[in-house]
């Protein structure tokens, strides 16, 4: 059962649009375990699209015609765009990660780059055009822990699968977690299961090339504790 | 024909169900002039929506672009649209936002700099934002959540509807918000929080 969820600012800027597409991505990986968050998202829409409704509409400089011939121009088989049903019903499948996640790891978590990190950590980072933010796969193994480290920047967690706990408790699949800069943790995986979680890093802006380089998405400080 | 349902349109205009139709007329039969009426009604509203987004210097291009390629969008997916789970309105407005997302990361300097080809392989919206919520609700339940949210908004106080606005409508987040009113990110947090009581939505806060 999930227990931790997206708060109120979180749900009301990915149902606005406007959150960054990494934590945004986190937000609906949320979804694809919570109903209740869901149902929220809707609501948010609905009085998005209320606002829509009132506002003030602006005359466009283009007509119907013009339209219709951009349209009418467009190769046949984009104008019957059959596959959109299938990209609709594509997350009913049994391995069941969100199905944003199945397009980055073109549905096989082992077609990624994997880094290790000690004996139980390992991590794939992806680019998914967010440079103000570090966006990666990790995974734990079973029984196995992160080596204690201090966040540099905020962080959002989500577990996909299995458990994993720290000092503050015990967390499982679909579970949003937000760390702020400077808290500390030490999670460890659930003795019988790997825990593959997605998380994104807030990475600050201003910073030099080879630096970013060395601030890994989740442990930074693991060579010197290792 | 057209002339016909063009009379019909004052008395007409302000029934959702009107859009439905329309909208289903398009998935339907291909119907141009059921989408030509869609568009005289949505097409300025979703310009409006894009021109919102102050901070891009093409905003009039743009605001121009996304009203045709959200229309375009809407004639093309039109097929998918399900009324039983939502209503013609929502429906546009999802596409109008995810088409909106998708163009800002296009044009961001941002996007300029990750080095990225925007091609198939890349995560859009529509990927992470569902244009239409599959099993939630139906639509009779949208329908009367959206009569909670018509019955109560003029009772919002003019500061919280001007927050509700900047965040729907000019996507800023609730940070940029913050900044852009000058004020406390708790307090652009608390007056989200309490239109969102008085509007009855059932959503902890």
């Amino acid at each position: 059962m999930t227990k931790y969820h997206p708060d109120t600012r979180f749900i009301s800027d990915f149902a606005a649009g406007s959150l960054p597409m990494s934590q945004a991505l986190c937000v609906s990986a949320h979804l694809h375990y919570c109903n209740e968050c869901k149902q929220k998202v809707v609501q948010l829409t609905d009085l998005g699209s209320t606002f829509f409704d009132k506002s003030t509409p602006m005359s466009l400089n283009s007509d119907f015609s013009s339209l219709m011939d951009r349209i009418d121009s467009l190769p046949k088989e984009m104008d019957d765009d059959s596959n959109v049903d299938i990209a609709l019903t594509s997350n009913v499948s049994p391995s069941s990660l969100p199905s944003a996640l199945n397009k980055i790891t073109n549905n096989s978590l082992d077609s990624l780059n994997w880094r290790k990190i000690g004996k139980y950590f390992s991590y794939s980072e992806f680019n998914i055009g967010d440079p103000l933010r570090k966006t990666s796969l990790f995974n734990i193994k079973a029984g196995g822990n992160v080596p204690k480290h201090v966040h540099e920047g905020d962080e959002i967690t989500v577990v996909l699968k299995g458990s994993f706990s720290d000092q503050d408790d015990h967390y499982q699949a679909g579970d949003f977690i937000v760390r702020t800069s400077g808290e500390v943790h030490t999670p460890v995986a659930a003795q019988d299961e790997d825990c593959l979680c997605l998380s994104t890093l807030d990475a600050p802006i201003k910073m030099t090339n080879w630096f970013y380089r060395l601030l890994l998405p989740f442990v930074r400080r693991t060579a010197q504790t290792a | 024909m057209l002339q016909l349902m063009q009379q019909k349109e004052p008395s007409n205009s302000k029934d959702p169900a009107r859009w439905n139709g329309l909208l289903l007329a398009v998935a339907k039969d291909k119907d141009r002039a059921a989408f030509q009426h869609l568009f005289e009604h949505f097409a300025p509203l979703i310009k409006s929506y894009a021109f919102k987004v102050t901070e891009l210097s093409k905003a009039e291009i743009l605001a121009e672009e996304l009203a045709q390629e959200t229309m375009i969008k809407v004639w093309m997916k039109a097929h998918t649209f399900l009324p039983d789970k939502s209503s013609a309105g929502t429906w546009i407005f999802t596409i109008a936002r995810n088409t909106r997302i998708d163009l800002i990361r296009k044009y961001s300097k941002q996007w300029e700099a990750s080095n990225n080809e925007f091609d198939e392989s890349t995560l859009t919206a529509d990927d992470i934002w569902p244009d239409q919520n599959d099993d939630v609700y139906k639509q009779i339940e949208t329908s009367h959540i959206k009569k909670k949210i018509l019955e109560s908004i003029n009772e919002l106080p003019l500061e919280q509807i001007a927050v509700i606005k900047i965040i729907f409508l000019e996507g800023l987040t609730h940070s940029e918000a913050a900044s852009q009113l000058k004020l406390p990110l708790g307090t652009i947090k608390s007056r989200v929080r309490l239109a969102l009581q008085k509007l009855k939505l059932s959503i902890d806060v």
